[in-house]
């Protein structure tokens, strides 16, 4: 009992859901017509249902029999009385097209490559396009497009309309591969973005603005190169006095500019590497000029080969390290000493477990 | 078949859920205005899913790292001979509040417009995430029906990122792929609410683009076009989106939205709650048939019969200066006058509705 009060409750709404709607819209608003109750189809109706339609294609669209599909629907609709001759017409010339484009990538070197490219056949051609003021419209803006409201007969509607959702089902699923690659291919340079943006060389505005003059914005994936100018950082000078006393290494902060430099990225732009010039201003006031070398997310080591003189007529020569680089190195020895703790660890534990072990 | 309604929002930031006030306020409509057939067919989300599409994310981090300085900006932008002296020079004498505007919302105009890198970054991220919903919606041989409602920013944003998608091959690994191009799909409809489009227009062209209706001369990317604007909104109006010879039938331009219901009549919420604006958007996601023309009538009578905020004084000192940035911002028509248009706007809306 509750599930026939379920059934006819289900009928009903369905019914006043559909029966708001225009005639047009009954038979050519796919969201509607896939809501007219099963049991109210006659049986040619059932057979033509777009959903009843793409089933039975199911194993042809499996063996890529695409263009044995298009050829069957031309038969149909060409044969179909209720079409008026000249909406036949048209929709048999642009069913002929769509054959004729399968036909051709079926016998091209590479079919699959096509499909999966989304390349040589036309897949939008077949919507039924709603409109504003209950417009609807089957090859909208085209020369032979047909306005569907101008149609009568809802058996010619259903024909034309029920077998174009069935060819927008079949180029659906034709397109499917296509547009998996290229979700993918899109979802990889938004990773090349995501790197770029997180491991790639931060960029002041002139610099973006610099890098933006020479980079299109209809690019998909990020810049492979980046000019670095005039940019700013704070870094670490180790100087030593002469090159025989090491011993007197001494550590200075600096905030280092680069004038101009050039980096190159990586395919994943995950990392890059780089050289630019080098002005340090290190807190002793003894400018100095070099060279930094970029070493990706690592950072920045340079070197100083001219400085002022100092008051002892001395030019400190000096190695300079990026503040991330220098926190990298600084904690190595630590890393280190840590590593070394864990393999004693693990190796007296393995000997105690192989001492106690019964022979 | 669910109808995709992708929502782009405008300037500023926005938090993740942000697109919930602009559901619950579409969801409000019909009881609101006495649209009986979604109560006996269900709230409009029951006919449409609304894919949220983010993009400020890109301009937050950039400024993060960069922190605000106007005056760096400035010199150093000039130095490699991008011209955006207009607009700090006026930022330097603006107000306080003008600066904030500036900074939280007008600033992802500059970087979208004038950084290229910015640009291809948000254009490459909107198409992904709405590709990765079509792709999704379309398995197993759907037919896959989808929608835009842009604001703002967004309109820009939006139309730049389907001119790509439509007209541009996507680079995979086994060649160009043309799957989400024009003539391989199509989007149902396009709502744009204080269109920028014109203004921020960079490649492709907005009237050159795919993005128009059938029957342009280009194969057309979506099937039917609205065009809203307010008439005290500057943003829409430094060079407003007026093509000529778009077939009216898939064009839809509402120009006379008048009514001052909040200061910030630049708002989305603003635009949304104007029957002249939702009408035409619900009836072409639900259908046609969702509301009747006495109910749409009615509607606009209510609509227009609700009171303005009460502090005469400052409404029509705001309007008065909402009419005057519009025509300061028609003599620039550039995005610097749009940047500056935009800053002044919005502070004179915060001003009155302070002062209200």
């Amino acid at each position: 009992m509750r599930a026939r009060i379920l059934a006819v409750s289900f009928l009903a709404a369905s019914t006043a859901t559909v029966g708001a709607q225009g005639p047009v819209a009954q038979d050519c608003d796919y969201s509607v017509m896939r809501q007219l109750p099963w049991s109210l189809l006659n049986v040619v109706d059932r057979s033509m249902h777009p959903d009843s339609a793409f089933v039975r294609m199911a194993e042809r669209m499996a063996t890529n029999q695409w263009s044995f599909l298009a050829d069957s629907i031309l038969g149909e609709v060409a044969k179909d009385v209720h079409i008026p001759p000249v909406e036949g017409r048209v929709f048999v010339e642009r069913m002929i097209e769509l054959r004729s484009e399968l036909q051709a990538v079926e016998t091209s070197p590479d079919p699959q490559d096509a499909r999966n490219r989304g390349i040589g056949v036309t897949l939008a051609r077949f919507r039924v396009a709603p409109g504003p003021g209950g417009l609807y419209e089957l090859f909208p803006g085209q020369t032979w497009r047909i306005d569907l409201r101008t149609i009568t007969s809802s058996a010619a509607r259903r024909a034309l309309c029920w077998r174009a959702f069935t060819l927008s089902r079949m180029l659906s699923a034709y397109a499917g591969p296509a547009r998996r690659s290229a979700v993918d291919a899109l979802e990889q340079s938004e990773k090349k973005w995501d790197n770029f943006t997180e491991k790639g060389y931060s960029m002041y505005p002139w610099e973006l603005a610099l890098n933006s003059a020479q980079f299109s914005a209809t690019s998909q994936d990020p810049p492979r190169h980046q000019v670095v100018f005039f940019h700013p950082a704070l870094s670490l000078e180790l100087v030593a006095p002469s090159r025989d006393s090491l011993t007197q290494l001494r550590r200075m902060d600096a905030i280092t500019i680069e004038p101009v430099g050039y980096l190159f990225y990586n395919d994943s732009r995950s990392a890059y590497i780089g050289i630019s010039s080098l002005v340090s201003l290190p807190s002793n006031g003894r400018a100095g000029i070099g060279a930094m070398a970029h070493l990706g997310t690592y950072g920045k080591v340079g070197a100083i080969v001219w400085r002022a003189k100092g008051a002892d007529g001395r030019r400190d020569r000096s190695l300079l390290l990026s503040a991330d680089l220098y926190q990298f190195l600084a904690s190595v020895p630590a890393k280190l000493s840590d590593a070394k703790r864990s393999a004693l660890k693990a190796v007296t534990r393995e000997k105690l477990l192989t001492v106690a072990q019964p022979q | 078949m669910a109808h995709l309604l992708f929502v782009m929002h405008g300037m500023g930031r926005h938090v993740p859920n942000w697109s919930d006030d602009t559901v619950t306020l579409l969801k409000a409509l019909p009881d609101k205005y006495g649209y009986a057939w979604f109560t006996d067919n269900g709230a409009v989300t029951n006919h449409v899913t609304v894919v949220p599409v983010n993009y400020d994310g890109v301009f937050d981090g950039y400024l993060q790292e960069w922190g605000s300085s106007a005056e760096e900006l400035r010199t150093k932008a000039a130095e490699v001979g991008v011209d955006i002296s207009g607009v700090l020079g006026w930022l330097e004498s603006a107000d306080e509040t003008e600066k904030n505007f500036f900074w939280t919302h007008v600033v992802d105009v500059i970087l979208y417009r004038f950084f290229s890198i910015v640009t291809a970054e948000v254009r490459l991220r909107v198409r992904r995430q709405i590709v990765a919903a079509l792709e999704k919606e379309g398995q197993g041989g759907q037919i896959i029906r989808a929608s835009v409602l842009a604001h703002s920013l967004g309109t820009s944003v939006s139309h730049d990122s389907l001119a790509l998608l439509g007209s541009q091959p996507v680079d995979t690994e086994d060649g160009p792929n043309e799957a989400w191009m024009a003539g391989n799909h199509q989007f149902a409809n396009i709502f744009m609410c204080a269109n920028v489009g014109r203004v921020l227009e960079t490649q492709p062209k907005v009237y050159q683009s795919v993005v128009c209706p059938p029957g342009v001369g280009v194969t057309s990317y979506v099937d039917a076009y609205y065009n809203f604007r307010h008439r005290f909104d500057p943003f829409a109006m430094v060079r407003p989106f007026a093509p000529v010879g778009w077939d009216p039938s898939r064009f839809i331009a509402v120009e006379n939205c008048e009514k001052v219901l909040q200061f910030n009549v630049h708002g989305l919420d603003h635009y949304l709650d104007d029957p002249r604006v939702h009408v035409p958007i619900l009836r072409a996601l639900a259908g046609e048939w969702c509301i009747t023309e006495a109910q749409e009538h009615a509607a606009i009578a209510a609509y227009d019969a609700k009171e303005e905020p009460p502090c005469i004084g400052e409404l029509l000192a705001f309007k008065a200066k909402a009419q005057k940035i519009i025509a300061l911002a028609q003599t620039g028509a550039d995005p610097i006058a749009l940047a500056i248009a935009g800053s002044q706007f919005l502070a004179a809306a915060q001003e009155a509705k302070d002062a209200c």
